[in-house]
């Protein structure tokens, strides 16, 4: 066992969007549970003791209240599907031209259990997303990003930082408002917290984006205007071509064109950009973040996942249980196994350290 | 600070005992819906000739599957009023023995008799390849945008299916081969003086007054509820000559495509053993995570 010591933010990050790429490809609820357990158990077991890493408690919360959500649209608008009606409710005709919209009707078992598995998918994705969020810091992951992207400054730190940061306010707005004697639980404590909540995430986000910025990130460093957009107009073209990338890789029903290709088009001009912008940047890192053995295992167990997915997909259709009929949700073995894999982490990964053992500094001030 | 300890780990514990109840709550709906697919069964019926019963209606159902190498078949059918297209369409599943539609987790219909025998909707041939809905305007084919699970059938309603290749998904694609024409309805029965009910006033009426009559049509809780496939006679001068017609015998013949689900109850056993064996893996881990969760404060 390794020392203890905090993993590299992108190997932590590779993991969760290889788990949550699995998620994306199945409707199997059996498969959707143990992509949540499996997260939730590397989180219980390598989380370090800072305020985010309370969110996949949250997660798991807004990931309920998704399913739900879902059921309870799929009751009142959702397309009628036929089967085994459960219960009717009371039916609104639409006008011809709104043929297709359908409001109240008959509730059908195979319609509630259709919209609950996307529920659940849903679930599991932000489920990985809040595992990825509480097993690194927000602040690390910045400094890992590559130097292209400090271009996109501010908008890149807010963005990464938001979901965090809204967590840490809400648990001090709750606090306060216990401090006052308030109650800081049932809607009317939400609906009085979520302004300030919202607010002070934003503000935490902005005023970590400014403090970036004095300290010389996003700094344009010598270069010439010309070079300089060449490089911004890289940096946009591989973003938007990575963003199309991706979408296809994970939505299988997607163009082929909208896959590898996209993927490579986009990998290539942000290299290019790397290349043209990355030399002007002047800009030095403390202590970098290493990647080696266990940031490698780590990684590579979330991309198993995904491979065996893949795989899986490839040979027959039990990564997505027919709902209409309804049918028992068969348990591919690979799959099984792919997820277990990800869950090694949670044994071979370095411990984080601890305030008392550590002389890391683990909470980096906005 | 340390007040609120125990507090945030009963919640860790309320979050897995959570999770757990939705393991649970998925388990038991499988089940009843395993046994609730189990239920299907036959109908006592009632001739397409005549008498039609009081809160029953005629309807015929053109299915046209010669993009498929399949055949296009007219089939008349007496079912309740109220019947909306979907239900039709198991109905006559039930009645041929061709098995229920297959439908997508969208609700989008992909199958009829089986055909085709996998994929729903997919592009194909510059276009998609779909079961288009069509309903009876007049003597002419009127392509339907309505949602066959909410459309209720008034009597003496012509409901077609045509399979499209490379289908726009619009009003342009080609309609079924068989006409609706009036003639695809035997003649009623001379001991039935007329028809009882009215066309369109009772039809809305029926599924709320009982609404188990909605159990997909191939279900019949209800016993007076009947139907019958009688074949038309009349289609030789309905249609113009290359296409053929089939009777229900033939259409029998693919009826082992899509009975699937109710030879599947073998494999549902070894599917069970391996989801009780996942859910014991998560409970472990949930397990596991709390009380990791709580020795860590």
């Amino acid at each position: 066992m390794t020392a203890p010591r905090l993993l590299h933010p992108g190997a932590w990050w590779l993991w969760a969007v290889g788990l949550a790429a699995c998620a994306l490809r199945t409707t199997n609820p059996v498969l959707l549970c143990l992509i949540i357990a499996v997260a939730g158990w590397v989180v219980a077991s390598r989380r370090a003791d800072v305020p985010w890493s309370r969110s996949f408690a949250s997660f798991l919360r807004l990931g309920m209240i998704v399913i739900a959500v879902r059921i309870i649209f799929q009751i009142f608008f959702g397309v009628r599907i036929p089967g085994t009606t459960l219960f009717t409710i009371p039916e609104v005709t639409l006008p011809d031209w709104a043929a297709g919209v359908s409001l109240g009707g008959p509730v059908t078992l195979e319609s509630l259990m259709a919209a609950f598995y996307q529920g659940l998918r849903l679930a599991a994705v932000l489920a990985c997303f809040g595992a990825a969020t509480s097993l690194c810091s927000p602040y690390r992951m910045l400094r890992a990003l590559p130097t292209v992207l400090y271009e996109a400054g501010v908008a890149v730190t807010v963005a990464f930082t938001f979901a965090p940061q809204a967590i840490v306010a809400s648990r001090q707005v709750r606090e306060a408002r216990r401090l006052r004697g308030r109650s800081d639980r049932g809607v009317r404590a939400w609906s009085a917290s979520a302004l300030p909540v919202l607010e002070g995430a934003l503000d935490r986000a902005v005023a970590l984006a400014a403090s970036m910025d004095s300290r010389g990130y996003g700094r344009r460093g010598s270069s010439s205007v010309s070079v300089r957009r060449r490089s911004v107009g890289l940096v946009l073209l591989g973003l938007v071509a990575i963003a199309v990338g991706s979408y296809g890789l994970l939505d299988p029903s997607a163009p082929a064109l909208f896959r590898i290709p996209a993927l490579g088009v986009g990998a290539a001009a942000l290299i290019g950009a790397l290349v043209a912008g990355g030399k002007s940047t002047v800009r030095t890192r403390y202590r970098p973040d290493p990647w080696i053995g266990p940031e490698w295992m780590v990684s590579i167990a979330g991309i198993v996942a995904f491979a065996s997915f893949v795989l899986v997909g490839r040979m027959g259709d039990a990564l997505s249980p027919s709902t209409n009929p309804l049918e028992v949700p068969a348990v591919p073995v690979v799959a099984v196994i792919g997820l277990l894999v990800a869950a090694l982490p949670a044994w071979f990964a370095p411990h984080p350290p601890t305030l008392a053992s550590s002389s890391a500094p683990l909470v980096v001030a906005a | 600070m340390n007040r609120q300890l125990p507090s945030i780990a009963t919640k860790r514990l309320l979050q897995m005992r959570a999770l757990q109840a939705a393991a649970v709550v998925l388990l038991g709906v499988v089940v009843s819906a395993s046994v609730l697919v189990g239920l299907a069964d036959t109908a006592s019926a009632s001739s397409c000739s005549g008498p039609i019963r009081d809160g029953e209606i005629r309807v015929v159902l053109v299915v046209d599957a010669s993009d498929l190498g399949g055949s296009s078949s007219a089939t008349c059918l007496v079912v309740p009023a109220g019947t909306t297209g979907s239900q039709l369409l198991a109905r006559r599943g039930n009645e041929l023995g061709t098995g229920s539609p297959r439908y997508g987790s969208s609700g989008l219909l992909c199958a009829i008799d089986g055909l085709p025998a996998t994929g729903c909707g997919d592009r194909n041939s510059g276009g998609y390849g779909y079961w288009a809905y069509f309903f009876d305007g007049g003597g002419n084919w009127s392509y339907g945008s309505n949602n066959p699970f909410s459309k209720r059938l008034n009597d003496g309603a012509i409901e077609g299916w045509r399979f499209v290749v490379g289908g726009c998904g619009c009003g342009l694609d080609p309609s079924p081969r068989i006409g609706p024409s009036r003639s695809l309805f035997p003649a009623l029965a001379p001991a039935l003086p007329a028809l009882p009910e009215p066309p369109s006033t009772s039809a809305p009426s029926s599924p709320t007054s009982n609404p188990s009559t909605n159990a997909g049509g191939a279900s019949t809780p209800i016993p007076q509820s009947a139907g019958d496939a009688n074949l038309e006679q009349g289609v030789g001068e309905a249609e113009p000559g290359s296409l053929t017609v089939t009777t229900a015998v033939e259409a029998v013949v693919v009826g082992d495509v899509a009975l699937a689900s109710s030879n599947s109850t073998d494999s549902n056993t070894g599917r069970w053993i391996g989801i009780a064996a996942v859910f014991i893996l998560i409970g472990f881990m949930a397990g596991g995570a709390w009380v990791q969760t709580r020795r860590s404060r």
